[in-house]
């Protein structure tokens, strides 16, 4: 833990101060997690807002430390599906308010954008959050816990509230589904091994 | 679950390396100078909210108790008027009258009528 839990059971009791210590110890972490889960740079800070909001309003509930960080991720989990339930509806009213060529007009500016960004990164990123995007959002997050977030079994048992074997068949589904979908999906690093020996 | 085939462990392995290279490949983020304050501020305005709606979930209780206990007595004392007439006008009546009043109850489905009618066939 990043935090001792005498630092939350202070927060617990209504200090403010304990409180915007545990934000500060997590929230990097947090917004990590978020920027993976969902995607989209320019809305992690808002929903990182979020998870935090509700760990206030519901961390009296908290009885034992162990319990405290899956608690967190479980709120992060849950805060991103609320966002890109919200962003889905929000995006097809948007799209279908505009006309074609300002539909053209965003992704060109989108494109722009990219160039700008370090190439094989960004490359990397497009590549695993296409991907990622052709499964649910079920499967996306799960994989992205336990795949990039390297969070163990264990953990996730806490954050689901499943059991283990439950859990590696829901794994094991989400990957063959992701796997079905990666056609011509080149491996980064054999592509970054082929970009350096060209001159 | 495991027998796969060459070409899909190779599948499998590619996808291993992706998702590594996904993590390093993400940016750090480093929270803005309004997050912590902006975390304030919402959690200010839950707060108005949500005790703005518990006045007046609570106005709303108090309401639906006090016109409860308004029907309960309205209830309860026409029910005690309506009781007390019938047992005043048995009270007061005679032991004939009463036997009466009791077989009429169980006299009342016979139609004479109909007696007459099955006599007459």
């Amino acid at each position: 833990m990043l935090v001792e839990f005498d630092l939350i059971q202070r927060a617990q009791k209504g200090d403010a101060g304990a409180f915007n210590q545990v934000v500060t110890a997590y929230r990097r972490r947090i917004m990590g997690t978020i920027s993976r889960l969902i995607g989209r740079p320019e809305d992690v800070e808002d929903v990182a807002q979020e998870v935090f909001i509700r760990l206030y309003f519901s961390l009296e509930q908290l009885r034992t430390p162990e319990v405290f960080e899956p608690w967190l991720y479980r709120l992060t989990v849950n805060a991103s599906y609320d966002y890109l339930r919200k962003s889905r509806r929000r995006l097809e009213s948007r799209m279908s308010d505009l006309s074609e060529q300002q539909v053209m007009m965003a992704d060109a500016a989108a494109g722009s954008r990219q160039q700008s960004e370090d190439g094989e990164k960004r490359r990397v990123r497009d590549q695993v959050q296409n991907l990622l995007a052709s499964v649910s959002d079920e499967d996306r997050i799960l994989l992205t816990l336990k795949e990039v977030e390297g969070l163990s079994l264990k953990e996730l048992e806490k954050i689901y509230q499943v059991n283990e074997n439950a859990l590696k068949v829901r794994l094991f589904r989400a990957r063959q589904r992701v796997l079905k979908n990666m056609k011509d999906v080149t491996p980064p690093l054999a592509r970054t091994a082929k970009s350096n020996d060209t001159p | 679950m495991n027998s796969n085939s060459p070409m899909e462990c190779e599948k499998d392995r590619q996808l291993d390396e992706l998702l590594n290279a996904y993590r390093s490949a993400c940016p750090d983020f480093e929270p803005g100078a309004s997050f912590m304050p902006g975390i304030w501020a919402r959690i200010d305005e839950r707060e108005v909210s949500t005790n703005w709606f518990g006045r007046i979930a609570k106005t709303l209780v108090t309401a639906a108790v006090a016109a409860s206990a308004i029907l309960a007595l309205m209830l309860s004392s026409f029910n005690h008027q309506t009781f007390n007439h019938q047992a005043a006008e048995f009270l007061n009546g005679t032991f004939v009258e009463a036997l009466r009043a009791d077989q009429v109850a169980e006299l009342e489905p016979f139609h004479v009528d109909h007696i007459a009618e099955l006599e007459q066939q």
